[in-house]
C-alpha cells in the first residue's frame, strides 16, 4: 500500500537517526549528568559482558594459529575459518615484530605493540571502506552522512563485531564495495565488485549468497542477466576458496577444515547463556520456546527443529530472491540466508542486516507501509537500545522479521498465482 | 591555448606524483617486510618496543578521575582543561574508572575490555573524521580521491599517534574540519569549521594560529565569533575542576613542563621541534657534540625560530595557496614549541592532504613533492646505516627523515616567502601593508559601531565616530613610539651607552616615528588641503615633550606628594590625561590643515 503524503528516504534515515538518539545517546547524556555509571547490572553487551579479558581475540586466536605449519591440526582451539583467513593473517604477522618462540596464546601476541596497532590499523581501515560505501549513495547532506557514518560504527552488531574483531568486518566491508560497483557503468569497476564479493565469500563462506543477486536483478537495471560475471564471479569465488588449501597440505586440509567445522558446530549448542549472545535459528527458537513461553525443550530437540525450519526458510528466502520485484528485499532475504543457515550465528552475524537496511534507504520507489515496517524492524536490530539486553532484543526482532518475509513470499506468489489465472481467464 | 592546459595539469602532476611515489613506496615496503623480514621498517615507526602505547590516552582519562588533574603531584597535567573534560566523560565509558588510584593503574585501564573499545573507537571517529575531510578536499579536483584518503590515513604521523594515543590527533581532525569547511558556502559548515577550530586551539593551543587564514577575508564578525567559541571552549571546562585557579595551575605546570625539556644526544632520535632540527643538522659536520653544546644549539635555535615564525606568518598573509598558507601555519606550530614528539609530525597533514589535493597553478610547488613526501611516509628503504655514519650515532631513521625533511620545507618556504615578499613589495610597497593594518583596525571599530547601535542604542554621528576612529588610530601609533623608544633604551644600553644618551634618542625616534605615521595616516591631508611639514614635525616635538616631559612630570609630582597615590599607578593614571590632550594638540594645533585657497588668499 502506498503512502499518500510524501515521504521519503531522507525522512527513514532522519527517522533511523533520531530513534538512534533517543534509544542510544540521550540516555548516556542523561545518566552522565545525573552521575549515574551508564553500566546496568545484569545488562550484557558484549560477549561474556564487559569485563571480558577476551576483547579482539577473534583477531588474535586465528593469527596464533597462523603461525603453525597448518593452522587446521589446531583442532581443540578450532581452525574453522577458510584458508583464506589464515594467509591473511599470516601476512599482518609479517608485520608484527614478536619472538615466535614466546608466544604461546593469542593474548600473549594481543601484549604486543605491533600486533595491538596492526589490530587496530586493520580495523580501521574496514570501519572506513564499510561507512564509506554504505553513505555514498545518500542523498542528503554531507552533516547527515557523517552523522549515520558514525550511528552504523557505533551500531548495535557492528560494536559486538568490533569488540571480536572477527573477520566478518573485512568481508562486510568488501561486500560494500560489491554493491557500489556492481551496477556500474565502467567493466573494470564491475570486475572489481565480483571479486570483492568472491573474497568475501572464500572468508565467511555465507556471504556468497549475494551472487544470487547477479542471477535475479532488478529489473530496472541496464545489465539485467549477464552469463560472463556470473561465471567469472564463480570462477573468482571457486578460486579464492579453493587455492590457498594448497598454501597448507592441499586437499588433506580440506577434510580437516571439514572436520573442525563439524566438531565446532558440536559443540556449541543452544542453551540459556547463547540467548545473550547468538542470533542463530536455535538461539532464536530457545529464546521463544524456553525463555518467553517456559517451554523446556531439550537442547537436541530445538536443534533438530532449527535444522529442519533453517532449511525450510532458507529455500523460501531463495524463493524470495527470485520472485521478490524490490532490490532491498531480495538484499534482505539473502541476508537472511547469511544469518538462519549457519548453525551458530553470534550476535554480531546481524550486522550483515546493514545492506538490507540501506538498500531500502537508497531504494527510489514510494514509500510504502510495508517499506516503513521493515526499515523499523531492521532499525531495531542496528540501534543499541539503552538498559536492555540488545541480543535477546535481536532475538524476538529476528523472529518477527522471519515471519514477516515468509508471509510476503507467500503474498508475493498468491498474487502471481491470481494475475497468471486471470491472464487465462482473460484469454 | 596549450599553456594554459599544462598550467592546469600541474595540480593533476602533482597529486600523480605523490600518489605514485606512494605507490611505488608502499610496494617496496611491503616486499621488503613480507619477503625479507625488515624488521627496522616497522620499528622505526614509533617510538620504540614499548609497553607504553596508547598510555597519553589512558594518562589523560587517568587524570580527568581525579578531583583537580592539575593538583597530581610530581606528573604535571600539562593539557587545557578541555582535554580532561573530554577524559572525564571517556572515562565514564570505563566502568568503575575511579578506583584506579596509583598512576601505573593506567595500564590496567588500557588493558581493560572497555578501556580497548573506547580507545578504538575513539581513533575510528577521528580517522573518520580526516578521511571525510580528505575526501571533501579531493572533491574539487581530484581524481584520486581513496588513493588521497589512503596516503593521508597511512602515514607515519598518523600511525605514531596512534600508538601514542596523544590527544593531538583530535587537534588534527578538528584542524581537518577547519580547513576544509572555513570558506564553504555553507553556513552551518562555516559554522562547524570555526567551532571546530576553537577546539583545535582548546585541545592543543598552537592550532589557534590556523586563525590567520581568516584575515585573508577580513571578516570580523567572523573573526569575533571564532575567539568567542575559542575562549569559551579554553576557559569554561575549567569550571569542571576548580575553577579559574585550575586554569592559573595549567599554565604553572606548562612552564614548569617547558622549563625542564633540554636538549640532548638522544632528541633526534624522537623530538621533531625546531631545536632538534638544529642539532640534526649540525651533526652532520660536527659528531662530537660536547652536552653543554645542546644549550647553545637551543638557544640559538629558539632566536632563528621566533625570525622563522614572523617570517612563515607573513607567508600565511602573502601565500594565495590556502595549501601554502596552511603549510606556513603548521610550520609555526612546530618552530614556536620548545619541544615536540616525533607524533606531532601529524600537525603538517591538513596542509599535505590540501597540497596533494589542491590545484596548482604554478611549476615551482613541484619542488615540495619529494620533502613533503618524505616527511609523511613509511619510507620503504632502512636508512638507518646511512644516517648513523653521517650523524655519528645510531638513529630511528623516520625522526632524521622527518627532521631533514622538515629542514629542506623552512628553506624552501623562506625563499618562496622572499620571492613572494619582493613582489608585493614592487606591487603594493610597504604602504599597501600599512594600509591593509589600518583597514583592518577601522573594520573592528565600524563593527563596535554597529553592536553600539544594535545592542546598546547608542548612536555616533559620522564626524564624531571619525574622531573616534583618528583617536585609536592615534593610540596605536602611541604604542609603537613606547615600543621603539624602549627598545632603542635597551639596545643602547646593552652597548654601554650611557642611559640619558639612550633615553633622549628613544624619544627623538620615537617622535619621528610618531610623525610619520600621523602625517601618513592618521591626520592625513584630504584634497585641497595643505600643511608646512617641517612646522608640523617642530609642533609634534613640542607637543610630545609638553605632554611626555612637563605635563607627565608635574602630574607624577601632583599625584604622589600632594595625594599620595601609587607610584606604579601613576603612569597609568597619567595616560589617562596625557593621551587626549596630546592628542587634542596634535590635531588642532601640530597638524592642523589650510584650505589651499584660504592659502592662496593670504599670500596675495
Amino acid at each position: 500500500m502506498k503512502i499518500n503524503r510524501k515521504i521519503n528516504s531522507n525522512d527513514l534515515l532522519y527517522t533511523f537517526l533520531i530513534l538512534f538518539f533517543v534509544f542510544s545517546v540521550a540516555p548516556v547524556i542523561i545518566r552522565m549528568i545525573t552521575g549515574q555509571s551508564i553500566f546496568i547490572e545484569g545488562v550484557n553487551f558484549f560477549f561474556s559482558g564487559i569485563y571480558s579479558p577476551d576483547t579482539f581475540m577473534d583477531f588474535f586466536n586465528p593469527l596464533l594459529m597462523s603461525t603453525a605449519d597448518n593452522p587446521y591440526d589446531y583442532v581443540e582451539l578450532g581452525a574453522i575459518y577458510p584458508p583464506i583467513c589464515y594467509m591473511i593473517y599470516d601476512w599482518l604477522m609479517s608485520f608484527i615484530v614478536i619472538d615466535r618462540a614466546t608466544i604461546f596464546t593469542g593474548g600473549d601476541i594481543r601484549a604486543n605493540q605491533y600486533a595491538l596497532i596492526i589490530c587496530g590499523i586493520t580495523t580501521i581501515l574496514c570501519l572506513l571502506v564499510l561507512v564509506y560505501y554504505l553513505t555514498k549513495r545518500l542523498n542528503c547532506s554531507k552533516l547527515i552522512k557523517f552523522f549515520v557514518a558514525m550511528s552504523i560504527m557505533f551500531s548495535y552488531p557492528i560494536i559486538y563485531l568490533v569488540e571480536r574483531n572477527n573477520i566478518l568486518l573485512f568481508a562486510l566491508s568488501l561486500i560494500a564495495v560489491f554493491f557500489e560497483y556492481v551496477d556500474s557503468p565502467k567493466a573494470i569497476m564491475r570486475e572489481i565488485a565480483i571479486i570483492c564479493l568472491a573474497i568475501a565469500a572464500a572468508v565467511k563462506i555465507y556471504p556468497a549468497i549475494f551472487g544470487a543477486l547477479l542471477i535475479f536483478r532488478d529489473k530496472d537495471l541496464k545489465n539485467k542477466l549477464n552469463i560472463g560475471l556470473i561465471i567469472r564471479c564463480t570462477v573468482y569465488g571457486v578460486a579464492f576458496f579453493v587455492l590457498p588449501f594448497f598454501y597448507y597440505d592441499g586437499l588433506n586440509t580440506v577434510s580437516a577444515f571439514i572436520e573442525n567445522m563439524k566438531h565446532g558446530i558440536e559443540v556449541t549448542g543452544p542453551s540459556y547463556l547463547s540467548v545473550y549472545m547468538r542470533i542463530d535459528l536455535s538461539s532464536v527458537i530457545f529464546t521463544f520456546t524456553n525463555s518467553l513461553l517456559g517451554l523446556n525443550l531439550t537442547v537436541d530437540n530445538i536443534l533438530l527443529i532449527s535444522k529442519y525450519i533453517s532449511f525450510t526458510l532458507s529455500i523460501m528466502f531463495l524463493l524470495g530472491i527470485a520472485i521478490f520485484k524490490e532490490n532491498w528485499k531480495k538484499i534482505l532475504c539473502c541476508a537472511l540466508i547469511c544469518i538462519c543457515l549457519p548453525s551458530f550465528a553470534y550476535c554480531y552475524a546481524s550486522s550483515i542486516m546493514i545492506f538490507p537496511f540501506f538498500a531500502l534507504i537508497w531504494d527510489k520507489r514510494n514509500i510504502t507501509y510495508s517499506k516503513i515496517i521493515y526499515f523499523m524492524m531492521i532499525a531495531g536490530i542496528l540501534i543499541p537500545i539503552f538498559g536492555i539486553n540488545s541480543s535477546f532484543c535481536q532475538n524476538v526482532i529476528i523472529c518477527i522479521i522471519y515471519i514477516s518475509v515468509v508471509a510476503d513470499i507467500i503474498v508475493c506468489i498468491t498474487k502471481r498465482v491470481f494475475v497468471l489465472k486471470d491472464r487465462k481467464v482473460k484469454a | 591555448m596549450k599553456k594554459k592546459q599544462l598550467r592546469e595539469d600541474y595540480g593533476i602532476n602533482i597529486a600523480k606524483c605523490f600518489i605514485l611515489l606512494s605507490i611505488l613506496n608502499a610496494i617496496v615496503f611491503f616486499i621488503s617486510v613480507v619477503c625479507f623480514n625488515n624488521e627496522t621498517l616497522i620499528t622505526s615507526q614509533f617510538i620504540g618496543v614499548s609497553y607504553y602505547s596508547f598510555s597519553d590516552f589512558f594518562d589523560s582519562i587517568f587524570f580527568a578521575t581525579r578531583e583537580n588533574p592539575y593538583d597530581f603531584g610530581a606528573y604535571g597535567a600539562i593539557y587545557p582543561p578541555f582535554c580532561y573534560l573530554l577524559g572525564k566523560v571517556l572515562a565514564s565509558f570505563i566502568p568503575n574508572a575511579e578506583i584506579y588510584v596509583n598512576f601505573e593503574d593506567t595500564f590496567v585501564m588500557r588493558d581493560s575490555q572497555m578501556g580497548r573499545m573506547l580507545y578504538l573507537m575513539f581513533m575510528s571517529v577521528m580517522v573518520l573524521i580526516i578521511a571525510a575531510s580528505v575526501l571533501e578536499m579531493s572533491k574539487k579536483s581530484s581524481r584520486f580521491k581513496i588513493l588521497n584518503v589512503a596516503v593521508i590515513i597511512m602515514c607515519t604521523p598518523l600511525i605514531s599517534v596512534f600508538d601514542r594515543g596523544n590527544f593531538i590527533i583530535l587537534a588534527i581532525a578538528f584542524s581537518f574540519i577547519f580547513v576544509t569547511f572555513y570558506d564553504s558556502s555553507n553556513k552551518v559548515l562555516r559554522e562547524i569549521a570555526l567551532i571546530s577550530l576553537a577546539i583545535a586551539a582548546s585541545v592543543k593551543i598552537y592550532p589557534a594560529v590556523l586563525g590567520v587564514l581568516l584575515l585573508k577575508h577580513k571578516n570580523i564578525k567572523v573573526i569575533i565569533r571564532t575567539v568567542i567559541y575559542g575562549v569559551l571552549i579554553f576557559v569554561l571546562p575549567c569550571f569542571a575542576f576548580d575553577g579559574i585557579p585550575t586554569l592559573i595551575q595549567f599554565f604553572k605546570n606548562l612552564m614548569g613542563g617547558v622549563s625542564v625539556t633540554q636538549l640532548y644526544e638522544g632528541s633526534i632520535n624522537g623530538q621533531v621541534d625546531f631545536g632538534t632540527v638544529c642539532t640534526t643538522i649540525v651533526r652532520l659536520f660536527n659528531h662530537n657534540i660536547a652536552p653543554e653544546s645542546y644549550a647553545t644549539i637551543g638557544t640559538f635555535a629558539k632566536y632563528i625560530s621566533y625570525i622563522l615564525a614572523v617570517q612563515l606568518l607573513l607567508g600565511s598573509l602573502l601565500f594565495e595557496d590556502t595549501w601554502k598558507k596552511v603549510l606556513c601555519l603548521s610550520g609555526v606550530m612546530l618552530v614556536i614549541p620548545p619541544f615536540s614528539f616525533a607524533y606531532c609530525i601529524a600537525s603538517y597533514l591538513p596542509a599535505v592532504a590540501l597540497f596533494i589535493t589542491g590545484k596548482h597553478k604554478n611549476r615551482r610547488d613541484l619542488i615540495y613533492v619529494i620533502p613533503l613526501f618524505l616527511l609523511i611516509t613509511p619510507f620503504c628503504i632502512d636508512l638507518s646505516p646511512v644516517f648513523e655514519r653521517m650523524l655519528g650515532i645510531g638513529v630511528r631513521y623516520s625522526v632524521v627523515l622527518e627532521n631533514f625533511s622538515q629542514a629542506m620545507i623552512f628553506i624552501i618556504l623562506v625563499v618562496d616567502i622572499l620571492i613572494e615578499e619582493i613582489k608585493f613589495l614592487k606591487t603594493e610597497g610597504l604602504m599597501g601593508i600599512i594600509r591593509w593594518f589600518w583597514g583592518f583596525i577601522v573594520d573592528v571599530l565600524d563593527l563596535g559601531r554597529e553592536i553600539l547601535a544594535k545592542f546598546f542604542r547608542i548612536q555616533f554621528e559620522d564626524e564624531k565616530w571619525k574622531a573616534l576612529v583618528q583617536f585609536v588610530k592615534f593610540g596605536f601609533v602611541g604604542l609603537s613610539n613606547t615600543v621603539i623608544s624602549t627598545v632603542i633604551y635597551w639596545i643602547m644600553i646593552y652597548f654601554g651607552i650611557n642611559k640619558y644618551v639612550a633615553s633622549v634618542t628613544g624619544f627623538v625616534v620615537s617622535v619621528l616615528n610618531s610623525f610619520f605615521w600621523n602625517n601618513s595616516f592618521v591626520f592625513k591631508k584630504e584634497e585641497g588641503e595643505t600643511r608646512s611639514p617641517i612646522m608640523a614635525l617642530i609642533k609634534t616635538f613640542a607637543s610630545y615633550a609638553a605632554t611626555g616631559l612637563v605635563l607627565h612630570n608635574i602630574l607624577l609630582y601632583v599625584w604622589t606628594e600632594i595625594f599620595s597615590v601609587n607610584d606604579y599607578l601613576v603612569p597609568i593614571i597619567n595616560l589617562v590625561i596625557t593621551i587626549p590632550i596630546n592628542f587634542v594638540m596634535n590635531k588642532f594645533w601640530a597638524f592642523k590643515t589650510k584650505k589651499k585657497e584660504e592659502k592662496n588668499e593670504k599670500a596675495s
